[in-house]
């Protein structure tokens, strides 16, 4: 995962920004069986 | 072929759920009727995967709602957002 | 003291003189006497020969000629004749000519037969001939006075009339009367005996009253009103001349005649209403048989007064007593405006059907030589079931007697019909239906037997029958029913091979007993679905009259178990919408039929329901719920489920739902309340149609703890106090849900704490600027927080958490605005239930009282 951080100026409150993704690995390997079901049935999908 | 022809036309739009539906109420019959099949049919390769993968269906289907929309619906075909609205691409 | 020879020898010498004297003397007694010596030797041969006893007064007898003054014959003088006068050939033995001034025949009909006293076997036996023995040509005979006496239980027939058979020409003429012209009979013959002769004429005209003792001598039923004419008119036909006139010269009775009758008002016992009848054709009677080759009758009223009857055929008759028998062919035609059979009225019934009937051994034996048909416009079964549509009934052709009648029905042998009734649907409407019902009948078997009391006992018998309906949508294939009426009463069996239902309900089976008593039906059924091993049975009554009736329900517990017994099992429609269902269920109480419909106070019994309905994951789901009407589905108002968990992206616990489904299709959600991360959630009153593509639910959340929500998003390390409130809208697709930016805020101030130790590895080593700005999170006060929340139907769920506060030790306390975006999936943390779930007492009452 690649969290980004950005900080700004002190005159105004610190903005801090953090994104977390909370991966699992069965999900991307459905998600690849997923995209190739669609795309080998293009009268399905 | 049939689905891509009724896409085009605007008739038929692909939902979040994975399943296609009549983007104006009452279709017509040939336009129902490729529905309930179409459906039928995306249902049982949905139930395969989810069954290999140990995965619930739905998020199969979800999953394959997202794929089709990105890849297979081409500009101006209907899709229906989180809010269930009907959106062209 | 012997005489003297020579006296001797002279009386010896003159014995052949003696000899011869006396024969001539007893010739001349003989030839002066001979009309007593015949009468007696007649009377000796008759006595004899035939029993008969009989008195004969001969005036004169010669050579040639007999003049006979009086003869009387039978015990009891059953004929005698007077004046007779007889001319013979000696020596060719023939009588040319017989003449007889009065004959005079007294009969006797004693209900049975026709009889002649001693005189009958002498009678049979000359009769008897008929292969027209003697071929002596017949001799001229003249009767100029007949006066018949004929006594019969119902009064006595008094006829005259006068024959002549001269030459080959016989004219007749006769009439036959009764007291008070209860029956006039005239005869007028006039024929030759060659059978090269011109056209023969002669006229029968019979008229006859109600109350003649003709009917019962002719072998016909006796009327109680109504007269009857009928007339034949002696005729050969047309292209045949030759097969006319009487051959009694060759022995054998050769009559050819066109005949006619009509009857008016003609009223039997049997019959509800009088009769008019008449009808034509042609007979021809020889020897023993009567031919009718062609006959045509109309009729109107007798078995309903507007009854309308047609018959044309032919027939053949076998007169030979022993071996009486009458064989028809007919085409019948009958059309009545209304015909009942029991309960079921039918309307313009039109019989068309192609018999044969046989009358033999005091049996009349009907069966159809052509596929006949029995056509009626409408039918009704009391005033509430009608047929609408005409049907036909088709009645096989068979070589099997279809419908027997004797003569003298008893309970070894009575009136008994069977006939194989051909294919035919019917289509049945009826108030409580909205749309008719159909009927498809292939074959079947219908009969019916009379036995002496009267009373008609029905049988029907439909094999592999259809019925087919539309709302509710209903097929039953393969349908077997039997059926036995008598009188009123009717006793039915039915058995449905297979029946799919509404929603893909079945395939099921049922097997059906009904009794009708008049217009009251009781029914009991059992009902079974095999798929589901489920079988509900229903007993109730139905009245013809009012149309109102009551079937009780009684489905016994159907328990759900995911991989085994699924709703899908018990109605195919469910496979959409329901998966891996857990739980029980039960259905009692009455379906409730009357003039606008069908309803129903069903409890459907739903008890620890879990699982998969539509896009929302359910656990622990009770409910009782009443059911108005079992088609379209639709249910009481305000009922109540009690639900343990109900996942929409997020877990909605301990809820109670109040909601209405109308016609199958609307589900009304009225304002219902449910937890959620110990806070509270009220759900919007909303109206959800089935099947839509989407639609959207608002849930308005109070003070849920935000602890419980990082709880839920398995960020681990960091906690928060404060209560969130807001709104969380749902859009519901039939397969997925998502929910669409929910917005909730905090109430109040609060605080936040992350404590880096317990940073997943992600986090834990993700670079310096994500430790900073997590240590900003290690103690942060806050007086502003608001939460995004979007979730997808994949279940990607991104949490947004906005903050504005301070740390106090993070630059000393200095204002900070921190946005932190969480992506990922939520749903396995929502499988877990609530610890020690209590199903609400009101819904765990309901759930008691209804398995009663």
């Amino acid at each position: 995962c690649n969290p980004t951080v950005k900080v700004e100026a002190p005159d105004k409150p610190i903005v801090i920004n953090l994104n977390v993704k909370i991966e699992q690995e069965v999900r991307i390997k459905v998600d690849k069986d997923v995209e190739s079901l669609v795309n080998n049935n293009p009268n399905l999908f | 072929d049939a689905l891509d022809d009724a896409r085009a036309a605007g008739l038929i739009g692909e939902r979040p759920d994975g399943y296609v539906d009549a983007v104006q109420p009452n279709p017509p019959g040939n336009i129902q009727q490729l529905i309930s099949e179409i459906n039928a049919q995306r249902r049982k390769v949905y139930q395969q995967l989810a069954g290999e993968k140990g995965v619930p269906v739905e998020e199969v289907a979800a999953l394959a709602a997202e794929k089709t929309i990105a890849q297979r619906l081409k500009p101006g075909m209907f899709y229906m957002n989180s809010s269930g609205q009907w959106v062209q691409k | 003291m012997a005489e003297p020879a020579p006296e001797r020898r002279k009386r010896r010498r003159r014995w052949p003189v003696f000899v011869i004297l006396v024969l001539a003397a007893l010739l001349a007694i003989g030839f002066f006497a001979r009309e007593h010596l015949a009468a007696w030797a007649a009377a000796k041969v008759l006595a004899m020969r035939y029993g008969v006893s009989s008195r004969l007064d001969i005036d004169h007898l010669d050579s040639h000629q007999a003049r006979i003054g009086a003869v009387a014959l039978g015990g009891g003088d059953e004929v005698q004749a007077s004046d007779i006068n007889l001319q013979f050939e000696p020596i060719a033995m023939t009588v040319q000519r017989i003449e007889i001034g009065r004959i005079e025949i007294h009969a006797r009909y004693d209900g049975h037969e026709l009889t002649l006293g001693e005189l009958d076997p002498m009678l049979r036996e000359l009769t008897a001939g008929g292969d027209g023995a003697g071929q002596a040509p017949l001799p001229s005979i003249i009767l100029h006075k007949i006066v018949l006496t004929l006594d019969t239980p119902l009064g006595t027939l008094t006829g005259d009339g006068m024959a002549t058979i001269d030459q080959g020409v016989v004219y007749s003429q006769f009439a036959l009367s009764e007291p008070y012209q209860r029956s006039a009979v005239r005869l007028d013959l006039n024929a030759t005996l060659s059978d090269h002769s011109p056209q023969p004429k002669g006229k029968v005209t019979v008229d006859l009253t109600a109350d003649s003792a003709l009917w019962t001598l002719l072998g016909m039923p006796q009327p109680q009103a109504g007269k009857m004419q009928f007339n034949a008119q002696l005729k050969a036909p047309p292209g045949d001349p030759t097969a006319s006139g009487i051959r009694l010269a060759t022995g054998a009775l050769f009559l050819a005649a066109d005949w006619s009758f009509s009857g008016g008002d003609l009223a039997w016992p049997a019959q509800p209403a009088p009769m008019n009848i008449q009808g034509s054709g042609r007979a021809v009677l020889t020897e023993r048989r009567l031919d009718i080759p062609t006959f045509s009758v109309k009729a109107t009223g007798g078995w309903s007064p507007d009854l309308a009857l047609q018959l044309q055929g032919s027939g053949l008759a076998n007169l030979d007593p022993e071996r009486y028998s009458v064989q028809t062919t007919l085409d019948m035609k009958a059309q009545t405006k209304s015909a009942n059979l029991g309960a079921v009225q039918f309307k313009s019934p039109a019989f068309d059907l192609g018999l044969q009937i046989q009358y033999a051994g005091d049996q009349l034996q009907v069966r159809p030589s052509r596929d006949g048909t029995i056509k009626f416009a409408q039918a009704a079964i009391g005033p509430s079931i009608k047929l609408t549509k005409p049907a036909t009934f088709t009645i096989r052709k068979t070589d099997q007697t279809v419908f027997t009648l004797p003569l003298h029905p008893n309970e070894e042998n009575p009136i008994a019909a069977s006939a194989e009734i051909g294919g035919t649907t019917l289509e049945l409407t009826t108030p409580a239906l909205a749309a008719p019902v159909q009927l498809a009948l292939p074959n079947g078997a219908i009969g019916f037997t009379v036995g002496p009391d009267g009373l008609p006992k029905y049988t029907l018998d439909l094999k592999n029958g259809t019925v087919t309906s539309t709302q509710p949508p209903l097929v039953a294939k393969n349908v077997t029913v039997s059926l036995k009426g008598q009188g009123g009463k009717l006793d039915l069996s039915l058995n449905a091979g297979t029946w799919t239902g509404p929603s893909g309900i079945g395939p099921g089976n049922l097997d059906g007993k009904a009794s009708l008593d008049g217009n009251k039906l009781t029914a009991s059924a059992k009902i079974g679905i095999p798929t589901a091993k489920a079988s509900m049975t229903a007993k109730g009554g139905y009245d013809l009259g009012s149309g109102k009736g009551r079937f009780d329900l009684d489905l016994p517990e159907v328990t759900f178990v995911p991989g085994g017994l699924q709703p899908k099992d018990l109605a195919a429609d469910l496979a959409h919408t329901t998966e891996d269902i857990a739980g029980t269920i039960a259905a009692k109480g009455p379906i409730l039929i009357d003039k606008n419909g069908v309803t129903s106070q069903i409890a459907l019994t739903l008890k620890n329901l879990s699982g998969k309905l539509g896009p929302i994951a359910l656990r622990n789901l009770n409910s009782v719920v009443e059911i108005d009407k079992p088609w379209p589905l639709t249910t009481a108002a305000d009922q109540i489920v009690s639900v343990e968990l109900a996942d929409v992206g997020l877990p909605l616990t301990n809820g109670l739902v109040r909601f209405k489904i109308d016609d199958g299709s609307t589900l009304s959600l009225a304002e219902s309340h449910l937890e959620m991360m110990s806070g509270r959630v009220t759900l919007d009153p909303v109206i959800l149609k089935l099947g839509a593509p989407a639609q959207q639910i608002h849930l308005k959340v109070d003070k849920i703890s935000l602890g419980r929500l990082f709880e839920l998003f398995a960020i681990a390390g960091l906690t928060g106090d404060g209560v969130l409130s807001g709104e969380i809208p749902v859009t519901l697709f039939p397969a997925g849900l998502a929910i669409d930016h929910a917005k909730l805020e905090a109430g109040g101030p609060g605080s936040l704490k992350y404590n880096q130790a317990q940073a997943p590895a992600a986090i834990a080593n993700a670079g310096d600027s994500v430790k900073m700005a997590l240590s900003a999170l290690s103690d942060f006060h806050y007086d502003r927080l608001e939460v995004d929340l979007d979730r997808k139907a994949t279940g990607d769920t991104e949490l947004g958490l906005h903050i504005s506060g301070r740390n106090p030790s993070f630059y000393n306390g200095y204002p900070v605005e921190f946005n932190l975006t969480v992506a990922g999936r939520l749903d396995e943390a929502l499988r877990k239930g609530l610890a020690g779930y209590q199903v609400p007492d009101m819904i765990r009452e309901k759930l008691k009282s209804s398995n009663q």
